[in-house]
């Protein structure tokens, strides 16, 4: 018998069973649920298969939480998020704006964002702040010089190319 | 002999350029600590897109090669090893490096890389054409059960855990079914303009391989740089010398390394540390070995390159990669418009023989800039990971765009690219979901043709389920899980006992 009072989504298996068990559940539903059967008869043998996949992994690691003793919090996950999280921004602005400004224009202020936030602190060191800029031109430089005028490849040219 | 006749199409100038650059590049990035060689040549697919097929898989060849062998300048210089092949090198390596021996160790890397990747091609020229005959009797079940084979293997045997390898490779089958039934046209799961055509291969390569290694990078930012040791002054000349009396670690690596990449789903990791061990349990002194003993290197250098040419094998004739880069490979087959098994030879034979030609040339570049590294290498492992994190995510984004000039490409990579990294936390690999992406439209098309062929004969489960070749390929799928929880569950117990 599972005891519900000792279930801890802190524990990495656990949390990832019950994630995939969410997953293939949301899969086993949108492949079902007013769906044409013979044009989703792959995707449902697929969510079946999934499902009885998740459940029994969801059955493995509860029964592995059980013989365990609860695992701490694990703050140092908390930390990978948060220095992730400004490059996970950028980048998702990257993707949402290179059609608008351009992907030249946005690839440059994107690496140079890299550089700047990332790494070593040197916001306020002009000469660093200087080398980070020359960095980034030339980099996006070769990229259009490579491709945009060697390999004649198109890309979203927005309002600053 | 047909290989012979196509060795001129490699020695063009742009073909020659080719191989320079893609080895040079594959050296490197190899080289550079926290980049996988699977999202080295996934990155550089887009760019071949627009090239002939020949080029494209010549500069894809060389980044394959080229990257293995990178690998090991990281795994010597600062005990980082570039790629999972690797490992078995820092043993030795490292300890040549800390005593000041780093460039000889090196010279010891990229020499024995070149005669057991020089082997493994011999043994992909030699073996592909008669196994790829045996394909000319694959009818639509055995193309699925294959298909379903591929995934299986490299979600068990290449996966830490058994089911969740498994499960990622359902997920990559389960992404491939976005977009257009291939039977009756008729869309599934398109819930925005941006999924209409489905998933590409090359976005489901870039997303799923380069984003999560961006965070990945990311998150390693305020490390501190990893002690590195001095290329010291060493003359390749001495070094191949030595390296030609090691005849038993040259010989014992490449048999080993050819017979672990004709394996599905292996890889080099297992060729260069079984190779290590083989030669460590022969040797005279096997004390030395850990200490800066070098057939240590020479045996799995060895071994991990000569694994590259076979593990192309299975995949060049049945579609079942050998290892997680050359089910990215099999990407950039398909994308170029050539499947595996037959036709390869016969219809595309001028493409497919100058691919493999390019692979022996590919290794002579590997180790003449290889040994020029060997003494200018140290500026590599100095580059911060915030710039390559930059610079890939610059190029994920120019990749995936270039493809199909699509905006909604981009966005799909990145989705599916922020779900692996954090999929990759809870322990589920990309390797499997991307062959589930790149397979799965295969499996559903031969599935589907085989249901419609099993309900005009005998029934859908007869047909599926009856032939010898159908029977194998179950077989082989079933042992392969069968042997994965076999010995999971093996280094469990070995793991409580201890």
């Amino acid at each position: 018998m599972i005891k519900l009072n000792t279930i801890n989504l802190n524990n990495p298996e656990l949390a990832s069973a019950f994630y995939s068990f969410i997953v293939a559940g949301l899969f086993s539903f949108l492949s079902f649920y007013d769906t044409n059967a013979e044009s989703y008869l792959f995707p449902r043998i697929i969510a079946i298969t999934l499902m009885g996949f998740s459940v029994i992994l969801l059955i493995i690691n509860l029964q592995a939480s059980q013989a365990l003793a609860r695992v701490d919090t694990n703050h140092n996950k908390d930390n990978q998020f948060f220095k992730i999280l400004p490059g996970l921004i950028i980048g998702i602005i990257y993707m949402t704006l290179m059609d608008i400004v351009g992907f030249y224009t946005c690839s440059f202020l994107v690496f140079l964002s890299f550089l700047l936030l990332y790494g070593k602190r040197e916001m306020l060191d002009p000469r660093a702040f200087v080398k980070k800029t020359a960095v980034s031109v030339a980099f996006v430089f070769v990229l259009y010089l490579l491709f945009w005028q060697g390999l004649h490849v198109r890309t979203p040219t927005g309002w600053l190319f | 002999m047909d290989f012979v006749n196509y060795f001129g199409n490699v020695f063009t100038p742009f073909h020659l350029l080719l191989l320079f650059g893609g080895t040079a590049a594959g050296l490197i990035l190899g080289a550079l600590p926290g980049l996988s060689p699977t999202m080295a040549v996934a990155l550089v697919i887009p760019f071949t897109f627009r090239m002939e097929p020949a080029s494209g898989l010549i500069l894809l060849g060389a980044m394959y090669t080229a990257t293995v062998a990178g690998g090991a300048i990281s795994a010597i210089l600062v005990n980082v090893p570039g790629a999972p092949a690797n490992i078995a090198t820092a043993l030795d390596g490292h300890q040549m490096a800390r005593k000041g021996r780093a460039s000889e160790a090196l010279h010891y890397c990229f020499l024995s890389s070149f005669v057991g990747g020089i082997f493994g091609i011999l043994i992909l020229i030699f073996f592909t054409p008669p196994l790829a005959k045996l394909a000319l009797k694959f009818g639509p079940t055995e193309l699925f059960w294959i298909a379903i084979l591929g995934i299986t293997v490299i979600g068990t045997i290449g996966s830490k855990s058994v089911i969740k390898g498994l499960m990622a490779g359902l997920f990559g089958l389960a992404v491939s079914t976005i977009g257009d039934n291939p039977m009756l046209g008729e869309q599934r799961f398109v819930y925005s303009e941006h999924m209409e055509s489905g998933i590409h291969i090359v976005v489901a390569l870039i997303g799923l391989f380069a984003l999560p290694q961006i965070l990945t990078l990311l998150e390693e930012t305020d490390k501190s740089e990893a002690g590195m040791f001095a290329l010291s002054e060493a003359r390749w000349v001495t070094s191949l010398k030595y390296n030609a009396t090691r005849i038993k670690a040259l010989t014992m690596g490449s048999i080993i390394g050819a017979i672990v990449g004709v394996i599905p789903g292996a890889g080099g990791q297992i060729a260069g540390l079984v190779a290590y061990d083989q030669i460590k349990k022969t040797s005279k002194h096997p004390e030395k070995f850990g200490q800066g003993e070098p057939d240590g290197i020479i045996a799995a250098e060895s071994a991990n390159n000569a694994m590259v040419g076979p593990s192309l094998v299975p995949l060049l004739t049945l579609s079942i990669p050998g290892s997680p880069t050359a089910a990215v490979l099999l990407g950039g087959l398909l994308i170029h418009g050539l499947f595996p098994g037959p036709d390869l030879f016969t219809v595309h034979k001028e493409v497919i023989w100058t691919f493999i030609d390019s692979l022996i040339v590919a290794q002579v570049f590997m180790v003449v800039i290889g040994l020029f590294l060997s003494r200018h290498s140290g500026w590599i492992m100095k580059v911060p990971p915030h710039y390559m994190a930059a610079s890939i995510l610059v190029l994920a984004v120019f990749g995936t765009y270039s493809i199909q000039s699509s905006y909604s490409d981009v966005l799909l990579m990145g989705v599916l690219g922020v779900t692996m990294y954090f999929a990759s936390k809870l322990g589920f690999g990309p390797a499997p979901m991307v062959l589930g992406v790149i397979l799965g439209p295969i499996a559903e098309d031969n599935f589907l043709q085989g249901k419609l062929i099993g309900e005009a004969g005998d029934g859908v489960l007869d047909y599926f389920f009856s032939g010898p070749i159908n029977l194998t390929l179950i077989a082989a799928t079933l042992g392969s899980v069968g042997y994965s929880v076999y010995a999971s569950h093996k280094i469990k117990k070995r793991g409580m006992l201890k």
